[in-house]
């Protein structure tokens, strides 16, 4: 199906809603996990009154796990069963607050902290938008000022540009990435190996290739380098810690 | 619909979370029946005789804020404010990898060819498309802050969490946290001007287990199905939601089961249909 998730056995069935939370880089990584405090609502099944109460929100809960541990295992995709175990959760764990002043204080925070989140992700963006717009695409946004590059130098009557990276939204230019999941005019057999990559590319009436430096070496001789940029910002994969970079070349096919 | 439990502002998150997978349903529409061009008059045209025939709600809350802890309602507000200044993010153009892989661009290719299909360049566009078709009637009116959208949906759907919360919740005072519980994640904070589908699916989710929870009447029933349909016509997860709604109304209202099944399963079916028109 994908890249994500740690198998689909019977065992990891049950022991996934925690693997999720140690090893969230498996499921997408740890700015797409839930709040794992939910949890607590699971406890809410032992309850006929929590059972009586949240019944058709348990229920619809395991569907929404279950389809989703069967299909793509992206933790964001939870976020909907999270939010239904969640009234289930804050019945166990008020009382609980309540009855000790220490579980009080950490539920308290380990609310507090990411729900300020939020806010905080908001106004960050916002300033560093204001701050200069001109440049904020190139600054937040992954290898923007190569897509500008072929915007302003690449015919769009001509040009068809195949990005080995999947966000293609800011090309003017017609531009296709050529990640399996996203395309089906490459087939997953058509990008290994190079040679036969490329064929699939001129059948597809494509005529630039943007990819990292190196990637295509073994097939140089078919390509002529147009634009190199040794240090490409990958401006969305962090966003509190500073960008990355990574060298980049867009080819033309001959 | 006779929720006296709800705040206004809950209230107004399930109309909103109705009327903008109703939008999505009537936009897909005109798409496949080629009258995109001619959506926006069309959209004004229901949105102004709906608000002039329809009779207004007399609702009064049932549970007076009195009667709730001071506290609970200070920390709803509060939470609400934490979701309103987190909407600042959508004054940016939308940064999302996934969004910017293929949700805007199959927003894009809508606007631009005013129809419905599956692109080959875009594989994702045999799924669900009604947040899509919103983006793209957003694009085709000139708008280029597509995060306001997903921004508007993230409000939307910590107002119709709120009134889940308050239906199923053993008491009042335990609302706030139910809702804290249910947004407070990176997930949440990274999404809320994403221009993705998540928000509206959260909204839409929340609705329908909203309308389940409550009395077992057919207009409960019908209020789910259309809510599980707009989850379902939203992102393809959401059809998860809307065999579970059915699911538990035809195990759940055994008096009731077979008329109440069919009634939610038809409201379903319509606000899905056009989603997968293409």
């Amino acid at each position: 199906m994908d890249n994500y998730g740690g198998g689909r056995g019977a065992l990891n069935f049950f022991i996934t809603p925690i693997r999720i939370v140690i090893a969230s880089e498996m499921y997408g990584g740890r700015a797409l996990i839930y709040n794992p405090l939910t949890y607590a609502g699971l406890a809410g099944l032992g309850f006929a009154s929590a059972r009586r109460r949240s019944g058709p929100l348990f229920f619809t809960a395991a569907v929404l796990y279950s389809g989703w541990y069967l299909t793509v295992q992206n933790a964001r995709l939870l976020l909907p069963a999270a939010m239904l175990l969640a009234p289930a959760a804050a019945d166990r764990l008020v009382p609980m607050m309540r009855r000790s002043h220490l579980v009080g204080v950490a539920a308290t925070l380990a609310l507090a902290v990411p729900m300020l989140l939020a806010p905080v992700v908001g106004l960050v963006r916002a300033g560093r938008y204001v701050s200069n717009p001109s440049t904020y695409l190139d600054r937040e946004t992954e290898h923007h000022a190569d897509i500008r590059w072929a915007n302003t130098h690449l015919d769009p009557a001509r040009a068809r540009l195949a990005s080995v990276f999947g966000d293609v939204a800011y090309f003017t230019i017609p531009a296709i990435g050529v990640e399996p999941l996203h395309q089906f005019e490459l087939a997953a057999a058509d990008l290994t190996p190079h040679d036969r990559f490329l064929a699939a590319c001129r059948r597809q009436r494509i005529t630039h290739l943007f990819a990292a430096q190196g990637e295509f070496d073994d097939v140089g001789s078919q390509l002529r380098v147009v634009y190199e940029n040794p240090a490409s910002r990958l401006g969305d994969v962090h966003f509190f810690r500073p960008a990355p970079s990574e060298a980049t070349v867009i080819f033309e096919i001959h | 619909m006779p929720w006296p439990e709800l705040g206004r502002h809950e209230r107004l998150a399930l109309e909103l979370t109705a009327g903008l997978g109703l939008t999505a349903l009537l936009l897909s529409i005109a798409l496949v029946a080629g009258w995109f061009a001619a959506a926006t008059p069309g959209l004004i045209a229901i949105a102004i005789g709906g608000a002039g025939l329809l009779p207004r709600p007399r609702h009064r809350a049932a549970v007076p804020p009195a009667a709730e802890p001071p506290w609970t309602a200070r920390i709803t507000a509060l939470i609400f404010i934490c979701a309103a200044v987190a909407c600042a993010g959508a004054l940016a153009p939308v940064t999302d990898h996934d969004a910017l892989s293929y949700v805007l661009p199959i927003a894009r290719h809508i606007a631009d060819a005013g129809a419905l299909r599956v692109w080959s360049d875009q594989a994702p566009s045999m799924w669900p498309q009604g947040n899509q078709v919103l983006l793209a009637f957003v694009m085709k009116m000139g708008g280029d802050r597509l995060g306001a959208l997903s921004a508007i949906e993230w409000l939307v759907a910590v107002g119709a969490i709120s009134a889940l919360a308050r239906r199923v919740s053993e008491r009042p005072e335990h609302v706030p946290v139910a809702i804290a519980l249910a947004i407070a994640a990176p997930v949440a904070a990274f999404q809320v001007a994403a221009a993705k589908e998540d928000m509206l699916l959260l909204a839409a989710t929340a609705a329908a287990l909203f309308c389940l929870a409550g009395p077992r009447t057919a207009g409960e029933a019908a209020a789910a199905g259309l809510f599980a349909g707009i989850a379902a016509g939203v992102k393809y997860p959401g059809l998860g939601v809307a065999l579970a709604v059915l699911a538990w109304i035809a195990l759940a209202d055994r008096g009731q089961r077979s008329r109440h099944a069919v009634i939610a399963a038809r409201r379903a079916r319509r606000s899905t249909a056009a989603s997968f028109a293409s």
